[in-house]
């Protein structure tokens, strides 16, 4: 992919979120959901972390070459461009660690480094556009999937509903891990492969949930006047019941990015998550592992990575919480 | 009987009190460790000990006390490695031996080895033989083992060493794949001229070469040359692979896959002796101090399979292991600055055993890569500048704790022909990267960049490295490669992949290594033998002409000053042609505990265990001081627990006490 497609995406996926954001304000249930947002602090307090994440992972996306023959350089990797230390450092030192002579560093490093020399806090920083990619598309591949079949076997019943639960209760009967495994060994090690591994495992849940909504609302006398009208299912389904399900759908998906970023983590940790080279938490918690035997202990990597992955997850679970319990207030209690 | 609750709690605590007190941390069972039992552990499981066709590491430190073979080492001389007799009764003989060409019909000049076999040999005992025991060897049992090697159900990886020297071996392994395409079973019976039978006497045999080749004795010290009986395959068919039989010191007791591998002593071994001299300095060291006594010096021993070297390493500190390898992990905590074990080691009894391994890692580029490989001096200047861009001290630092020697040619420490004053001019690492540059620049791609189309030049890096390690390892070459100012892209595959990529030819550069088969430069220079390319151990396929007739010449002489000299010239040519990035002659740490004999590791024999001798008595003591159980954690949970239910209690007992009251 050329460079200026790349970095249109993120612009993209940017405008669209605050396009949504925006027209959902106006819709009497957003807004008030949005109202009731503001007044929780600890929301606020999530949002902006999740913000912040946002804002790391989208610098990291935009990226550009000096020359043609120049690696192409995020605004993060730019903004740590220095040479590599030789090998370990701790936190703020200033001399390499676990060396028979140690040597003084090149630069300070606020995580300090890996066996290789490279910066923690920057791997650290360029895990979050991997978490924010595999959360972000695993979902996009996930919810329609869950939406289109969840509302037709909801909707249409019969032979449909059966053929749709038959379906997703024989995919559900598989462990998720060995199916996860078998499908990265299947379509190779790699970002879009993790995503698609995880939509296609991920679903299913969704599905259920949009299944029992849909029939409740199939029952609703605005479906029955719609269909006196001659109305046709499809429109139906798409104009009148799906609106209905977006807040499930909203809270659906916010709390199970947490669940999908945590996925990565454990994949990585079997050596089956993102390819090599690619920044993430997961595969700093991997390579932790062997550091962690070591005496002294290297604790810095672990730490980094495990600390990033915690706040990111915290931050969604008390987000989706607050969204869950904005949306419908009933719940709250 | 009907106990009362409270002498229901007291049978309960008394009951959970013996179980707990019987409770320990010891892996094995009970009484085990006090006895003479050697506890090692591998972290890699053999797949098959099948002296035919086994070649792992981890599989010949197991076959090799199973099955003797003719030669052995003489496991105290590691400066200059000796061959001493095994099952062999005398010296083999070489001598000219004039044949017919099957192909030219024309006479020539080969050579003859004859053996004779020990009178005294047996196979262990085993069901395979009539009653269970096991029969006397004889010459056949060797040249069943020899032809077996040539039947294709057997999948020997060293056939290739006899193919083209055994008068008749290619005639009988083309023949055999003959007879598997019609399904039928290898030809074990029309002769061989290569491998005769003395008419007279039943304990001689004789192999006969189409060409002088003095590293057959070495081939004798390998477990494939050892005897073979006909009865085992006979008897257990595909499954021979799962049951050594042989007649070496050991005998398979038990093998779990994945979990432990047991060896007894074998009652019908041959008498041999652990050595009464060894190298200078030896006897001071007190590595004599069992000279005479019979081996194998233990009774039993149990190899478990640890994966997890912290979990090896947990087990080694508890007493539980006899010896462990100091790793990257635990290096700073045995080592002290001085190099020397750290003082808390020195109190726990432990010592530090210093070894080289004979061998060599390399970075290696596929000769037949249109941009790296070939032979013009363009193709050539830019394997040099990449060869000079990658500084071995680094990875020796990061991954061996600066253990280890930065490799300068395919010869390694120990071997004939290594100079240690020798400094390969593609070697020498320049942190500037001046003469790399010019090399890369000479070579057509100035500063990285190909000067007919401006683009960068890529190399790619097909590895196995997935693990935590191989990313570093992977993220060192990157770097290094960078610096140079080409590009590197990895591609790590699964081992299999990356294996079979391998042998299909299909990639450009990959690490691999090499550790002596056997003490002689050979095994290392054929590396580069073209004819041995893949599947041959030739990994790059680097074929030039003049390296190979050199090749040849060298691999029939004895040590010499005319070999020597012929070593010093491949070596000339092959690192200006720069196939091989070497990196390092790996040097080994090792620990063990004071009840177990000291002893020299010996790199290129894999009998270590039947010198060693354990003390059980102080190993058991040793143990049980060092693993008494802790209760207090036990005590605390239950004072937490008890503190937790008391007031819960009390709230039951209140509300029991409740009384309605009635107010006027």
């Amino acid at each position: 992919m050329s460079d200026w497609l790349s970095n249109i995406i993120p612009f993209v996926i940017v405008i669209t979120l605050f396009v949504v954001i925006r027209r959902a304000a106006t819709q009497p249930l957003w807004a008030e959901a949005i109202r009731r947002i503001k007044r929780n602090r600890l929301a606020l307090m999530a949002l902006c972390v999740i913000c912040i994440f946002g804002a790391t992972a989208f610098c990291d996306s935009i990226s550009w070459r000096k020359d043609k023959n120049a690696p192409s350089l995020s605004l993060i990797d730019r903004a740590f461009e220095r040479p590599a230390e030789p090998t370990y450092s701790a936190p703020f030192a200033t001399m390499t660690f676990g060396e028979p002579t140690p040597r003084p560093l090149l630069g300070k490093h606020w995580f300090g480094t890996d066996g290789t020399g490279q910066d923690v806090f920057y791997q650290t920083l360029k895990g979050c556009r991997t978490a924010t990619i595999i959360g972000g598309f695993t979902l996009l591949i996930a919810t329609p999937l869950a939406l289109l079949f969840g509302m037709m076997a909801g909707y249409f019943g019969k032979r449909v509903d059966d053929a749709i639960q038959y379906s997703y209760t024989i995919l559900d009967s598989i462990p998720n891990i060995l199916l996860l495994v078998a499908l990265l060994m299947v379509m190779g090690r790699g970002l879009p492969q993790l995503c698609i591994a995880l939509g296609i495992t991920s679903w299913v849940g969704l599905c259920r949930l949009t299944r029992g909504e849909t029939l409740k609302h199939r029952e609703r006398e605005y479906v029955r006047a719609a269909k006196a009208l001659g109305i046709s299912n499809i429109r139906i389904l798409f104009r009148h019941i799906l609106p209905n399900l977006l807040p499930l759908v909203v809270i659906s998906t916010t709390l199970s990015f947490s669940g999908l970023v945590l996925a990565e983590a454990i994949l990585s940790y079997l050596q089956l998550g993102v390819a090599q080279g690619t920044g993430s938490w997961g595969n700093m918690i991997d390579g932790a592992r062997l550091e962690l035997a070591r005496e002294p202990v290297i604790w810095w990597n672990l730490s980094a990575a495990s600390l990033a992955l915690f706040i990111l997850v915290l931050s969604f679970n008390i987000f989706g919480d607050a969204l869950r319990d904005a949306i419908d207030p009933r719940l709250s209690s | 009987m009907k106990f009362s609750s409270r002498r229901h709690w007291l049978f309960t605590t008394v009951a959970a009190s013996v179980v707990l007190a019987g409770c320990g941390n010891s892996p094995y069972p009970a009484g085990l460790t006090g006895q003479s039992v050697y506890f090692l552990s591998q972290a890699d499981d053999p797949r098959k000990l099948d002296p035919a066709s086994s070649y792992r590491a981890s599989e010949g430190a197991i076959l090799d006390v199973i099955c003797s073979s003719y030669y052995d080492y003489q496991p105290l001389k590691t400066k200059n490695f000796q061959l001493i007799l095994g099952l062999g009764a005398s010296e083999a003989k070489r001598a000219p031996y004039t044949y017919t060409d099957a192909k030219t019909k024309k006479p020539r000049v080969g050579e003859q080895w004859t053996f004779k076999v020990r009178r005294d040999l047996k196979f262990a005992n085993d069901a395979c033989f009539p009653g269970g025991m096991g029969r006397a060897i004889t010459a056949k049992d060797f040249i069943y083992a020899f032809r077996r090697m040539a039947d294709p159900a057997a999948a020997s990886p060293v056939q290739g060493f006899f193919t083209d020297k055994i008068i008749g071996f290619d005639d009988l392994i083309a023949r055999n794949g003959d007879l598997l395409k019609k399904g039928e079973g290898a030809d074990y019976k029309t002769p061989v001229p290569g491998l005769q039978l003395d008419q007279k006497d039943p304990y001689t045999f004789r192999i006969n070469l189409n060409q002088p080749y003095p590293q057959m004795r070495y081939l004798m010290a390998m477990h494939f040359t050892s005897p073979m009986a006909y009865e085992s395959v006979d008897y257990y068919g595909k499954d021979i692979v799962h049951h050594p039989i042989g007649c070496g010191p050991f005998i398979l007791e038990e093998w779990t896959p994945k979990r432990r591998i047991v060896l007894a002593k074998n009652p019908n071994r041959p008498a041999e002796y652990y050595p009464s001299e060894g190298d200078p300095g030896d006897k001071e060291a007190g590595l004599l101090a069992n000279a005479g006594k019979q081996l194998p010096l233990v009774d039993k021993v149990v190899v478990s399979n640890i994966t997890e070297s912290t979990t090896g390493w947990n087990l080694f500190l508890q007493g539980y292991m006899d010896g462990w390898s100091v790793t990257q992990s635990n290096y700073q905590q045995v080592v002290s600055q001085q190099g020397s074990l750290t003082p808390e080691m020195q109190e726990h009894g432990i010592r530090l055993t210093k070894s080289s391994d004979v061998g060599v890692t390399y970075f290696a580029f596929n000769m037949r890569d249109p941009i790296f490989g070939g032979y013009t001096t363009e193709k050539r200047k830019l394997r040099q500048a990449v060869s000079l861009a990658v500084n071995s001290q680094e990875f020796i630092e990061l991954f061996s704790q600066g253990n280890g020697r930065a490799a300068q040619t395919v010869v390694p420490p120990g071997i004939y022909g290594y100079d240690p004053k020798y400094r390969n001019p593609f070697r020498a690492y320049d942190p500037k990267l001046t003469r790399a540059k010019e090399l890369l620049k000479e070579a057509g791609y100035p500063n990285g960049l190909d000067a007919r189309t401006g683009e960068r030049l890529t190399l790619y890096y097909d590895n196995a490295k997935t693990d935590a390690a191989g990313r570093q390892y992977v993220a060192l070459i990157s770097r290094q490669i960078q610096a140079l100012g080409l590009r590197l892209e990895s591609r790590s595959q699964r081992d299999v992949v990356w294996q079979s990529k391998i042998d299909g030819n299909d990639w450009q550069m990959t690490d691999y290594g090499w550790l002596a088969d056997y003490p002689d430069p050979e095994n290392f220079v054929f590396l580069l033998y073209g004819p041995n390319r893949r599947p041959g151990p030739n990994l790059t396929g680097y074929d030039n002409p003049v390296y190979n007739r050199l090749f040849e010449k060298m691999r029939a002489m004895d040590d010499g000053p005319e070999r020597l000299k012929l070593i010093e010239q491949m070596r000339a040519i092959s690192d200006e042609d720069c196939p091989l990035i070497y990196i390092q002659n790996s040097q080994k740490l090792s620990l063990a505990y004071d009840w177990l004999s000291d002893f020299k590791p010996n790199p290129v024999t894999n009998t270590a265990l039947k010198y060693r001798s354990v003390d059980g008595e102080k190993r058991a003591e040793r143990q049980r001081q060092w693993n008494k159980p802790v209760w207090w954690p036990l005590a605390a949970m239950f004072a937490v627990l008890i503190a937790g239910t008391l007031p819960a209690i009390q709230v039951v007992k209140n509300r029991h006490r409740r009384r309605v009251t009635h107010k006027d």
